[in-house]
C-alpha cells in the first residue's frame, strides 16, 4: 500500500479536529444569549475558522507539488468519478465556509482578529440586513459541508471495514487495510 | 433710576459672556469605540443636545452642557437590544448622559481643555476633555475626544463586569456643529 505522506496525513487530521471544533461551537454558541462566554466562543469559532482557511491553503498547495500516490485500488469508474467530485467539492466547501464567516463578521460590523493579534481586513462595509443574509449562507454551508462529510465517512469506512482495501488506511496513521 | 442702572449694568456686562451657540444636529456626532476580545468595536448615539456658551476669546467665561439619550444608542445588531438593559446602560431608569463643564482653558492653536462632571447611569466622576474649536464659514466645529472607564459607571455588571472580553476603556468621540460666533458688533 501506498499512503500519503506525513504533512498531507497531519494537515488532514488536523483540518478534521478543528472543523468538529468549529462546528460544535457554531452550532452551540447559535442559540445562546449573549454573554460573555458566547463572545469568547465566537472569537475561538473565529480564529478556528481562519485557521482551517489556511490549513486548506496549505493543504491545496502541498498536493499541486506532492501529488497524492496512485489509487491502485480495484474500483468501479463511477466511484473514481465520485470521489474526485466530492473531494472536490470538500475542499471548495473548505475555503467557502470560512469565506462566508469572515464576509458575515465584517457585514456586521465585528471585525475578525486572528488569535486576539491579527487583523483582517474587512472584506465589506457595515451593512446588517446583508450581515443577516450572510449568516443564513453560512449556516447553509454548514449543512452542505455536514452532507458532504458524512458521504466521505460512509465512503471511507465502507472501504475499509466492508471492501477491505486500503483507501482509508492510506490516509490514516497507524492503520492497516484490513485484509480479507 | 435704579432699572436704569440695573439694565446699563447688563448692557456692560453682557459681552463679556461667551454666546449661545446653537448646536445643529445635522453633522453633529457622538460616537464611541472600544476593544471586545482584541476587536476595535465602534457605536453611536443618535440623539444628543447642548447648551454651548463658546468664545475662543473668552475660554474662562465659556460653558458646555452636553445630554446624550442613552436609549439612543447603536453598536451592533446582537448588542443593541442588550445594551439598553439594567445591567448595561439602565435606559428605562437613566435615560440621559449628562456633561457639565466646570472650567474651559485654552492650550492654543485652536486646542481647549474643558474639565467638569461627567454623570452617567447615576455615577457622576471628574473629566477632562480635550478639544479642537474651528471656526468655519457658515459655523463652526467643536471635535475631541476622551477615554471614560465603564466600569466606574457600573456599564456592564455582573458577568460582564470583568473585562477580559469588553475592555474597560471606551473611547467617546464628538464632532458638534454649532452657530458662528456671534458678529463683533452684537
Amino acid at each position: 500500500m501506498q499512503g500519503y505522506n506525513g504533512i498531507a496525513k497531519t494537515l488532514h487530521w488536523l483540518v478534521f479536529v478543528l472543523m468538529s471544533g468549529a462546528f460544535t461551537v457554531g452550532f452551540y454558541m447559535d442559540d445562546l444569549p449573549l454573554s460573555p462566554t458566547k463572545l469568547q466562543l465566537l472569537s475561538w469559532h473565529k480564529w478556528c475558522g481562519v485557521t482551517i482557511f489556511v490549513l486548506v491553503l496549505l493543504r491545496l498547495c502541498w498536493r499541486l507539488l506532492n501529488p497524492p500516490p496512485p489509487l491502485l485500488t480495484p474500483m468501479p469508474p463511477w466511484q473514481r468519478r465520485a470521489s474526485e467530485a466530492i473531494h472536490r467539492v470538500l475542499y471548495v466547501l473548505m475555503m467557502a465556509m470560512p469565506l462566508s464567516g469572515w464576509l458575515m463578521s465584517s457585514a456586521k460590523g465585528v471585525q475578525t482578529v486572528w488569535f486576539g493579534l491579527l487583523p483582517l481586513p474587512n472584506l465589506l462595509d457595515k451593512n446588517p440586513p446583508l450581515g443577516k443574509a450572510l449568516s443564513e449562507v453560512h449556516t447553509a454551508l454548514g449543512y452542505i459541508i455536514l452532507a458532504f462529510v458524512a458521504v466521505h465517512v460512509l465512503a471511507a469506512l465502507k472501504h475499509h471495514f466492508i471492501d477491505r482495501d486500503d483507501v482509508l488506511a492510506r490516509m490514516t496513521p497507524g492503520l492497516k487495510p484490513l485484509s480479507k | 433710576m435704579r432699572l436704569f442702572v440695573f439694565a446699563f449694568a447688563l448692557l456692560l456686562s453682557a459681552p463679556t459672556f461667551a454666546s449661545e451657540r446653537a448646536l445643529q444636529a445635522v453633522g453633529s456626532r457622538v460616537t464611541f469605540s472600544f476593544q471586545q476580545m482584541n476587536v476595535p468595536m465602534d457605536g453611536s448615539f443618535k440623539k444628543f443636545s447642548g447648551k454651548i456658551n463658546f468664545d475662543a476669546a473668552k475660554p474662562d467665561t465659556s460653558s458646555i452642557e452636553m445630554w446624550v439619550d442613552t436609549g439612543s444608542i447603536s453598536v451592533y445588531e446582537e448588542a443593541d437590544p442588550e445594551v439598553v438593559k439594567p445591567i448595561w446602560l439602565n435606559v428605562a431608569a437613566f435615560p440621559q448622559a449628562h456633561f457639565v463643564s466646570k472650567s474651559i482653558k485654552a492650550l492654543g492653536n485652536g486646542h481647549f481643555q474643558a474639565t467638569g462632571t461627567l454623570s452617567i447611569k447615576g455615577a457622576s466622576r471628574e473629566v477632562s476633555v480635550p478639544f479642537d474649536y474651528k471656526e468655519q464659514a457658515a459655523n463652526a466645529t467643536v471635535d475631541g475626544q476622551f477615554t471614560l472607564k465603564r466600569g466606574d459607571y457600573k456599564i456592564g455588571e455582573g458577568e460582564w463586569s470583568a473585562f477580559d472580553v469588553v475592555a474597560n476603556d471606551v473611547i467617546v468621540k464628538f464632532h458638534l456643529v454649532v452657530s458662528p460666533a456671534a458678529a463683533a458688533k452684537q
